[in-house]
């Protein structure tokens, strides 16, 4: 094409249309404004699923074979046949304790005459007390659970499926799933990097920024850096990417100026878990952003995971998305603003159930 | 005024006052904005004002003071409007990193505002250089 007939047809038309008084500031501010508005739907509101979760969770022996068969490579462990008790776990071979677990359902009923109040829970599996006070200027909901195996420490995701902006609230959730206490867990679906391995299944192993919190499927909790090989994967039963671990190894690792990946920000509603010892959990949920309420620092947060004995604490989701559900009951006081008392919508839920 | 303008105006006087204004309110974005995040902040949000302040009138001081004569390029208004562009869409990216940076997420589509960003800006200087003097014109 002649260079003359270039400039007619293309370069003419758009020196007249950018000679008109700020032509260019209107048609430069559309496109930024779209490519804006774009980033903010697709980050804020678009749905889109990547995996549906079919049914219930998967069955955790079949975590456990993988895991055996993993380690029978390299070592053979011992095998017991010691009845499960609460707190109690067979470390060397996780496999035993689902398969005793198992034997025994199939010897009763998993349920008997399960006794329930307001504050507390008891069959011959589960054991929950939530112990409500104040500190800090602060209600915290504190839940003791105590578990006959770690195939009750489970998780679910909102629309049974593992995507990006899908979402339901905690109790919507807790009851879709008969969930006896459930917390939100670490809104995964907010962010496309951080590991993401639930009920066994791994769904995403990017790395974060984020400490990771997996737990074996002997029920016991371990932080790491975000950064780690994911090959620790192998074997686990869940895995959140939220953070930051609160205390490994019986020691506090956040400061009075730690917050979530390194922002800083007042006292906040909080959700977090901890483990005391083998099968025996605390899940704390604190009141924020209220007239009555403060909120917590995670400093504030972790010595309470230390008074309660916990070795290890990991902070979830917390700010609006702190919520506990009690048999079928929420429990704290959830709100984004301070003003409307609401439970936010959230991807994922870390719950105790059948 | 077009982009073929030859006539010297006191235009860079003008643009050097409206990115001073848009730099503070930059400032007041940020604020008020913190002051809905919970006290949360970010580095991003917090220092966007910078791209109007020292790329837009830092840079527009600097031209009037070191080629008093920028004005008169052929292309100064094709020029100016590209750089322009680019400063927006780098002050546009970097609030748009704050908000998600203080949400707790992040999306590998800003990245669209820096490469429009540094296109535009290497456009507008790149047109500002080569472009002949509209005096020599004719």
């Amino acid at each position: 094409m002649p260079k003359s007939e270039v400039k007619s047809l293309f370069i003419a038309p758009l020196k007249r249309f950018f000679s008109r008084p700020y032509s260019w500031a209107t048609a430069f501010s559309i496109i930024l404004a779209g490519l804006f508005s774009f980033i903010l739907l697709d980050s804020f509101v678009i749905p889109r699923t990547f995996a549906e979760i079919s049914g219930e969770a998967a069955p955790l022996e079949s975590v456990v074979e993988t895991e055996r068969e993993r380690k029978d490579e390299t070592s053979s462990p011992e095998i017991t046949d010691d009845p499960l008790k609460y707190g109690e776990s067979n470390e060397s071979d996780p496999g035993d304790v689902f398969e005793a677990a198992s034997e025994e359902h199939e010897d009763s009923p998993v349920i008997i005459e399960p006794y329930a109040t307001d504050s507390y829970y008891e069959d011959e599996n589960i054991k929950i007390e939530i112990e409500t006070y104040r500190v800090h200027d602060t209600t915290v909901y504190a839940a003791d659970i105590q578990l006959a195996s770690a195939q009750y420490f489970k998780t679910a995701m909102a629309q049974n499926a593992f995507g990006r902006n899908l979402k339901q609230t905690t109790s919507e959730q807790a009851a879709e799933h008969n969930a006896i206490l459930a917390i939100n867990g670490d809104y995964y679906g907010f962010r496309d990097y951080g590991w993401v391995l639930r009920n066994g299944q791994l769904y995403r192993n990017s790395s974060s920024e984020n400490d990771v919190l997996t737990v074996s499927p002997e029920g016991n909790f371990k932080t790491h850096p975000g950064n780690s090989d994911p090959s620790l994967l192998e074997g686990m039963w869940q895995a959140f990417s939220f953070g930051p671990a609160l205390i490994e190894s019986g020691e506090i690792l956040v400061g009075e100026r730690t917050e979530v990946s390194g922002r800083h920000s007042a006292s906040n509603p909080r959700t977090a878990m901890g483990q005391i010892e083998p099968l025996h959990y605390v899940f704390i949920v604190s009141n924020g952003r209220t007239e009555n309420d403060d909120g917590l620092s995670l400093l504030e947060l972790a010595e309470e995971f230390a008074s309660k004995g916990c070795h290890t604490a990991y902070n979830l989701d917390g700010g609006g998305s702190a919520a506990m559900i009690f048999n079928g009951n929420i429990q704290n006081t959830p709100t984004t603003n301070g003003k409307r008392i609401q439970e936010r919508e959230v991807s994922d839920i870390v719950y105790i159930g059948y | 005024m077009s982009i073929s303008d030859t006539k010297p105006k006191p235009s860079i006087i003008r643009t050097i006052a409206a990115y001073l204004a848009l730099s503070a309110l930059c400032i007041l974005i940020t604020n008020v904005y913190a002051l809905f995040a919970h006290g949360i902040r970010s580095c991003y949000m917090d220092f966007m004002f910078l791209y109007p302040l020292i790329c837009g009138s830092g840079a527009y001081f600097l031209a009037l003071k070191l080629f008093a004569g920028i004005q008169r390029k052929l292309s100064w208004r094709l020029a100016s409007n590209l750089y322009n562009s680019g400063i927006a869409a780098f002050t546009c990216g970097s609030m748009m990193q704050g908000i998600l940076e203080i949400a707790g997420t992040r999306s590998k589509a800003t990245l669209l505002f820096c490469i429009l960003g540094f296109s535009f800006v290497a456009a507008g200087l790149f047109f500002a250089a080569k472009s002949p003097d509209c005096r020599q014109k004719g």
